[in-house]
């Protein structure tokens, strides 16, 4: 027969077995939940939808025979872009972006639509509202659009978090549209070749993808550097607008799009190095310690200057407009979106966002994924 | 920098020879000019002399020349 002092060992080794066994289910459950919680609450929603027309710089080639492709796809980076269809607008793009995003959330749980664009269907009504009915959201949805170019997407986020922060709304739809195609004049070979149309949508909530502090700027004096000129309340459209040539023989009128790209150039480089400093310091972390820096896609040769001229990795930098070209607002979500799909990015890095153009118009954010 | 290494670098960056460029240059003329030719000068020289060219300072500038005096002697010999 055991003695006593031999039981009480075995008892205590039980013991000692059974607290081993609760820490490691413990552990267990830990784990699960940390996992549920990433996989649940961090899941960045974020889709966008392209047009089905694929425009290639050999299709444009066929237009403008002179055009020395080559040169502009090295230089540049832009091998295709993807263009609206004749009846397809801005709010149609946005609507199947939203869709493709609704089929993971719940609908009736989004309290605020927030839409940039600057190709809206309407002077009035504003595309939200009518987004609001086409998508099925509640009528206690708040809507309402914001007239913005490459700088839209941060401003986007920047006003999001407000209404998170100030508890008017919990489930923000964001979304991102554009068609800049039918802004340009058949003969603008440069902008055409540049230019492609897109949305995107981001649903941001408290639970979401954690949204840092923002740097925002605006310098009105270069408003004429990108432009529409007629077709608003200043200047009608005029059924008979004088052609006229710019650039290396580029073709527009005061009915369609113009831009000095050297103008917006000289800004960009003057300016941007500044705002991603400042939003360093502002989200207190240094440069080394983003993970990844995502700006506007707006061209191959200015973003690799702006990447040296800050000294940022190119393993760390983003260049993701071959396909899709300048999307104005849509190129950080769509770049954002592949990283993600491709693993470029994961739970938990920080990656800096940092849109600007027209307006002139920039912000900078760090989101943590 | 002395005003022949700008030349020889410009002619780098345009793929063409060195001795084809020169103060008297046109730049709309330098072979393959297009409209990214200007933001590759304006890169150039905020590169080497952290001085950023405006649209407009190109309104004025026209040649290799030129672009020497808006750069400015104390940068450019």
């Amino acid at each position: 027969m055991p003695n006593v002092s031999t039981l009480k060992q075995k008892k205590l080794k039980q013991n000692k077995l059974s607290r081993n066994h609760f820490c490691l289910v413990q552990r267990s459950y830990i784990c699960i939940y940390l996992l549920i919680l990433m996989s649940i609450s961090w899941t960045m929603n974020l889709e966008y939808h392209l047009p089905e027309i694929k425009l290639s710089n050999k299709q444009l080639k066929e237009v403008f025979p002179d055009w020395d492709y080559q040169s502009f796809e090295q230089k540049v980076g832009i091998h295709s872009r993807f263009i609206a269809a004749k009846n397809e607008t801005a709010l149609d793009l946005a609507e199947k972006a939203s869709l493709s995003l609704l089929e993971k959330i719940d609908r009736n749980e989004i309290d605020f639509v927030l839409l940039c664009t600057q190709s809206p269907d309407y002077f009035l009504p504003t595309s939200a509202c009518i987004l609001q009915q086409r998508l099925g959201l509640s009528k206690k949805c708040g809507a309402l659009d914001f007239n913005l170019g490459c700088s839209g997407y941060v401003y986007g986020l920047a006003l999001a978090k407000g209404l998170l922060s100030a508890n008017i709304a919990s489930q923000v739809l964001l979304i991102v549209a554009e068609t800049y195609s039918k802004h340009l004049h058949p003969g603008d070979r440069v902008n055409r070749a540049i230019f492609g149309d897109a949305a995107a949508a981001t649903l941001v909530t408290k639970d979401s993808f954690k949204i840092g502090e923002f740097v925002l700027g605006t310098d009105g004096n270069g408003y004429q550097d990108l432009i529409v000129k007629n077709g608003g309340f200043k200047n009608k459209s005029l059924i008979e607008a004088n052609d006229y040539e710019y650039g290396t023989g580029n073709i527009t009128s005061d009915n369609h799009l113009y831009m000095n790209g050297s103008s917006i150039y000289s800004f960009t480089i003057a300016n941007i190095p500044d705002l991603v400093s400042h939003t360093a310091v502002k989200n207190s972390i240094t440069l080394d310690e983003v993970d990844y820096f995502i700006f506007h896609q707006a061209n191959q040769f200015m973003l690799e200057y702006l990447r040296k001229k800050i000294k940022i990795d190119p393993a760390k930098f983003c260049i993701d407009m071959a396909e899709t070209g300048n999307t104005a607002s849509a190129t950080i979500p769509i770049a954002l979106k592949n990283a993600l799909t491709n693993g470029v990015i994961n739970t938990g890095d920080k990656v800096m966002l940092v849109g600007f153009g027209v307006g002139l118009s920039w912000g900078a954010t760090i989101i943590t994924i | 920098m002395k005003k022949q290494e700008f030349l020889s670098i410009l002619a780098v960056e345009f793929n063409v020879s060195n001795d084809s460029l020169s103060e008297t240059s046109v730049l709309e003329e330098i072979p393959g000019w297009d409209s990214m030719s200007i933001l590759v000068i304006m890169s150039m020289v905020d590169e080497r002399f952290g001085l950023i060219l405006t649209a407009n300072d190109f309104v004025e500038i026209k040649t290799i020349g030129e672009l020497f005096t808006k750069i400015g002697p104390e940068h450019i010999k």
